[in-house]
């Protein structure tokens, strides 16, 4: 018994340790993060928008948008793409080979016409089946591809798109009126240093009902589930991702919403095939080719949420996304590995690889660890029923107050959420631990196992489910 | 193992923590509406012809350093003659409120205002050079315009935002613009020409292009070349046909997209050559230029379809092909 006793008591110990480290580091990067709110608060007190909007002098921009079977948002989000209030820009949609209606829709809400094109390939990508172009909407082209994944439809995008600057989105996603005002202000501020721009994307169930009608993101979605993941993006958003911005080791720019430099895509060789999604491979890549030249450069994550989302509405589909998130960390960790605690690659090798490995990689081994010595500390009677709760309810709160502090900058920032919905966020954070993070655990658990079998796949989670029309 | 009274002692105190920083967000939010409420209340107040002079001083800054709004102005006024000496004081500190009392100083008329700006710009933080720049963008005076284009020469702040803000303004600055097309700076060159593009009817504007075609600096020159497509000058064909054949791809991009703003018929056959550059880019540009050029172009990219470079047979039947669709794309017309 005693040596049960003992091995509870290590491994008590260890779990301890390790929640300390973590929630110190996260404590630091909050630390960061509030230092680059605020001093791009201070700024934006006297920053005008509208000087931007009016100016023939901004960079245009080539949005990249892959779909695949989208076919109940692919109407409303490609809308949105094309009522961004920015002065030069193009939209070009890839269908991949999608195998529902989503050509259809485009064809028929966008009154598609066929067009000759000769374009560069510049980067290898799946055959093209046939180009359009709307005779609305002047500014969207629509390609149809043979079906290659993500990366490679983004490629077949690059292949086409004319302008110096790229933002590849979601197919799902509904973008904000100013994102690209937002995004490009920052890299107008030095576009020869800022090669990425990155910004916070809002979930919902439906996203194109999530927009009011000045086009900003406004209200959140009623179910939990769905403000779970809310808060989810929130903490890794506004807690890690402007922190990482401040040291600049912002290692993950969202697929959702990518803006980047072409010649900076184009130097490193485009878009990659081999890795399951390439949002967080291709950032790793950029860190890992200027840092390894010497050259002087910098992602940066806005403070403005820039769009909304779709988030999955069941469990099971929800497992099946962060399950694949899983896989694509550790993915490009291990591929990555190699910039870890090198003094070449300066704080992406000092700081940001090692936090991502103890914030995500290892961390669903020791929640699970903790969960079972907790259990049988209580079962052998090594802790009381009482401590055992009381121990909850501490790592509860401390979930609570990385929610509260992720509020407290996202509406700093954007204002746009009302009071009833900043209350409902910060009341669900302490929840989080015993409704959602099992699911999360599960999960991760899940991808760490298919990852160690190889599994590469997608496993794209169903849409959800919408009324009639 | 851990006395149940140390886990209760820290599930307290992280409560506490809980609870102060939630009541925080609600707080600052809860604030941050009222004082946008109140001061968009008090600025129309103004606009509409409201006396600020029995406000109190905290009610004055708090209108006068918010949005720009009409009515502000004059809040700024009642409180720099109220308080100018101590809005100088903050103006000339290091403090946080350094910008705020500057944008008050100047939103309020101060004589003191553009040359506490100029003082500032070199010493003070990019944050607040930032700000010096927006400050001065809100105010459409020569004080401010000089200041813009002190900033731009210096290049104290991004030149590319400085040239956003002093791009509304380029008609009445457009003397010093086409003085600076000569700096010995090749970006500051670049930035004046691409400023002139606001102003192409002015005098001297597209003497300033032609003379920066013959610049040392490739991007001056496709800034030059961008410069004459926007004078829509007929009589500027030769020096656009010497761009076409530039060294630098760029320069022979925006030359071709140039010929097509003036609608240098003449020059289709040059434009039609650029089909079979090597430049992507130059492709690209040709290619949109030979559609705007309308029936010369059709003609020179007819002749193209012959042409031994399969890069050119292929961009000249896509624009042999999009002309037997419509006349012209709507976004390159005009």
């Amino acid at each position: 018994m005693s040596i049960v006793r003992d091995v509870l008591q290590w491994t008590v110990i260890v779990c301890l340790a390790y929640v300390v480290v973590v929630y110190g580091a996260y404590g630091l990067m909050i630390s960061y993060s509030m230092i680059e709110e605020r001093l791009r608060r201070r700024r934006r007190i006297f920053e005008s928008l509208d000087r931007v909007r009016e100016s023939s002098l901004t960079i245009p921009v080539s949005i990249i948008a892959p779909v695949y079977n989208e076919a109940p948002v692919v109407a409303a989000s490609t809308r949105s793409f094309l009522e961004i209030d920015y002065p030069e820009y193009e939209v070009i949609v890839v269908n991949d080979g999608s195998t529902d209606d989503t050509l259809a829709v485009l064809e028929q809400e966008f009154e598609l016409e066929p067009i000759e094109h000769f374009y560069r390939r510049r980067y290898e990508s799946g055959p093209i089946r046939g180009l359009y172009r709307s005779r609305t909407h002047p500014k969207l082209i629509v390609i149809d591809k043979v079906n290659g994944g993500k990366a490679d439809s983004l490629n077949c995008g690059l292949n086409l798109a004319r302008y110096r600057y790229i933002c590849g989105v979601d197919g799902d996603t509904i973008l904000s009126h100013t994102c690209l005002l937002n995004g490009m202000r920052l890299a107008l501020a030095d576009p020869q240093r800022i090669v990425g721009v990155t910004g916070h994307i809002a979930i919902s169930s439906r996203p194109e009902e999530a927009l009011a009608k000045d086009g900003e993101p406004a209200k959140l979605d009623k179910r939990p589930l769905l403000v779970f993941q809310h808060c989810d993006y929130l903490r890794s958003f506004f807690n890690n991702r402007l922190g990482w911005t401040r040291l600049n080791t912002m290692l993950c720019a969202v697929g959702a919403f990518q803006i980047w430099r072409s010649d900076v895509i184009e130097e490193i060789g485009g878009f990659s095939t081999t890795f399951t999604c390439e949002d967080i491979e291709l950032t790793f890549r950029v860190h890992e080719h200027f840092r390894r030249e010497g050259r002087d450069y910098e992602i940066v994550a806005l403070a403005d949420t820039v769009g909304v989302t779709e988030g999955p509405d069941t469990v099971r589909t929800l497992i099946a996304q962060r399950e694949r998130w899983q896989r694509v960390i550790l993915e490009t960790v291990i591929a990555y590995r190699r910039m870890m605690f090198r003094r070449r690659y300066g704080s992406v090798g000092f700081i940001g690889v090692p936090f991502f490995i103890l914030s995500e990689v290892i961390a669903p081994v020791f929640e699970l660890l903790a969960l079972l010595a907790l259990a049988t500390s209580v079962v052998v009677g090594a802790l009381d029923i009482e401590q055992a709760l009381l121990t909850m309810a501490a790592l509860a709160l401390m979930n609570g107050l990385m929610t509260s502090a992720a509020v407290l900058l996202e509406d700093r920032t954007s204002r746009v959420y009302p009071v009833s919905d900043l209350v409902r966020l910060i009341l669900l954070g302490p929840l989080d631990l015993v409704i959602y993070r099992p699911y999360l655990v599960w999960a991760r658990l899940k991808g760490t196992w298919r990852y160690l079998r190889g599994d590469q796949g997608w496993h794209k989670f169903e849409r959800n489910a919408r009324p009639a029309t | 193992m851990v006395p149940t009274a140390v886990i209760l002692g820290a599930t307290v105190a992280l409560l506490m923590l809980w609870l102060a920083l939630a009541a925080w967000v609600v707080g600052s939010r809860l604030r941050h509406d009222r004082l946008l409420r109140l001061r968009r209340r008090d600025a129309g107040l103004l606009a509409a012809g409201g006396d600020p002079t029995q406000w109190s001083r905290r009610r004055l800054w708090r209108t006068a350093d918010g949005e720009w709004l009409p009515g502000v102005a004059e809040a700024a006024r009642e409180l720099v003659s109220r308080e100018g000496r101590r809005l100088r004081r903050h103006a000339t500190g290091h403090s946080e409120r350094k910008s705020h009392a500057l944008r008050v100083l100047t939103r309020g008329g101060s004589p003191f205002a553009f040359r506490l700006l100029r003082s500032s710009l070199e010493t003070a933080p990019a944050d607040v050079r930032a700000a010096i720049v927006a400050i001065a963008a809100e105010q459409q005076t020569p004080a401010a315009d000089d200041l813009l284009l002190q900033i731009l020469i210096d290049g104290s702040h991004p030149r590319s935002r400085t040239a956003t803000d002093l791009a509304p303004r380029a008609r009445r600055i457009a003397p010093s613009l086409i003085d600076l097309a000569d700096h010995p700076e090749p970006e500051v060159r670049y930035w004046a020409l691409m400023l002139l593009r606001g102003a192409p009817a002015k005098p001297g504007v597209k003497a300033a292009g032609v003379r920066c075609s013959a610049d040392p600096s490739g991007t001056v020159r496709s800034a030059a070349g961008r410069l004459l497509g926007a004078t829509r000058a007929t009589d500027v064909e030769h020096v656009l046909q010497a761009l076409l054949a530039d060294e630098v791809f760029f320069v022979r991009s925006h030359a071709a997209r140039a010929v097509g703003e003036i609608g240098a018929d003449d020059l289709a056959d040059d434009v039609a050559a650029l089909l079979a550059d090597t430049s992507w880019w130059v492709r690209a540009a040709a290619k949109e230029t030979l559609f705007l050029l309308g029936e010369s172009g059709l003609e020179a990219a007819t002749e193209m379809l012959q042409d031994v470079d399969g890069f050119a047979r292929d961009s000249a039947r896509e624009v042999v092909s999009a002309f037997r669709r419509e006349t012209r794309p709507v976004e390159l017309v005009g």
